[in-house]
């Protein structure tokens, strides 16, 4: 239940998309902003994902199906590692259409991270009236 | 735990949502006004109403014999906007990746 579902219709072939999505060369544009690295496309490798601003995180590869399937387990909000109570599963799904991919990306684990205390003053939004709206959202993200 | 991890715990079952929209729609509200409303016992409720509780998701206060409870949003809301933001940071990903592959 503790999960976020997104997904994007992509005008290329899955062979491309998978091309984008597993190599390092572009994981380090998509994803990381200032390049990134895989070991081996493989259960058990390793990627490392860099941010300018943020560093390095790293990640684990759970499962390879060329072009149709992508997971791996990375760090969260804690630190570079992703160790338990500060990782989450991400799983990539790519299905053919009409000349074309849809990704799916579901990311999921929420509720076995250690997350800090939330900062009130970080996240104070002060609308009193938008908790219906609020619910939906989170709803949404639960529920999908 | 802290509050992020207490709200998704809460909020990961089905009868506590169910039980939370009630509490929004009604509260002030008692476990036994919210039994007469919903398919399961007032203890279970209570118990769901305990979970809510310690979430920060609702206050109770006391009403003669018993409790009633009535809905906070700072919990529901840093939850929500920390579960937006992250969903956010996924359709910028997947455009930049969309960008790359269609290129």
């Amino acid at each position: 239940m503790d999960r976020i579902e997104r997904d994007v219709l992509i005008n290329a072939s899955p062979q491309r998309v998978w091309a984008a999505l597993t190599s390092a060369e572009h994981l380090g544009t998509w994803f990381g902003d200032a390049g990134a690295t895989v070991s081996k496309l493989e259960p058990g490798g390793e990627v490392t994902l860099t941010w300018a601003e943020h560093g390095t995180g790293r990640a684990i590869i759970e499962k390879v199906e060329p072009e149709s399937f992508f997971s791996w387990r990375w760090s969260g909000p804690l630190g570079p590692d992703p160790v338990p109570g500060n990782a989450t599963l991400v799983e990539f799904t790519l299905t053919p259409t009409d000349g074309g991919t849809l990704l799916q990306v579901v990311e999921s684990g929420f509720t076995q991270l250690d997350l800090p205390p939330v900062g009130q003053e970080k996240y104070a939004s002060g609308n009193v009236g938008g908790w219906g709206h609020e619910l939906d959202e989170l709803r949404e993200y639960l529920e999908k | 735990m802290s509050q992020v991890d207490d709200v998704l715990a809460a909020l990961a079952d089905p009868m506590r949502r169910r039980v939370l929209d009630l509490v929004a729609a009604k509260g002030p509200v008692s476990a036994s006004a919210l039994a007469t409303e919903l398919p399961v016992s007032r203890q279970a409720i209570v118990k769901h109403l305990g979970v809510l509780e310690k979430a920060e998701l609702v206050a109770s206060a006391r009403a003669g014999r018993e409790n009633n409870f009535s809905v906070r949003s700072d919990a529901l809301d840093a939850t929500a906007t920390w579960m937006a933001s992250l969903a956010s940071q996924w359709d910028r990903r997947l455009a930049a990746l969309k960008k790359i592959a269609e290129g």
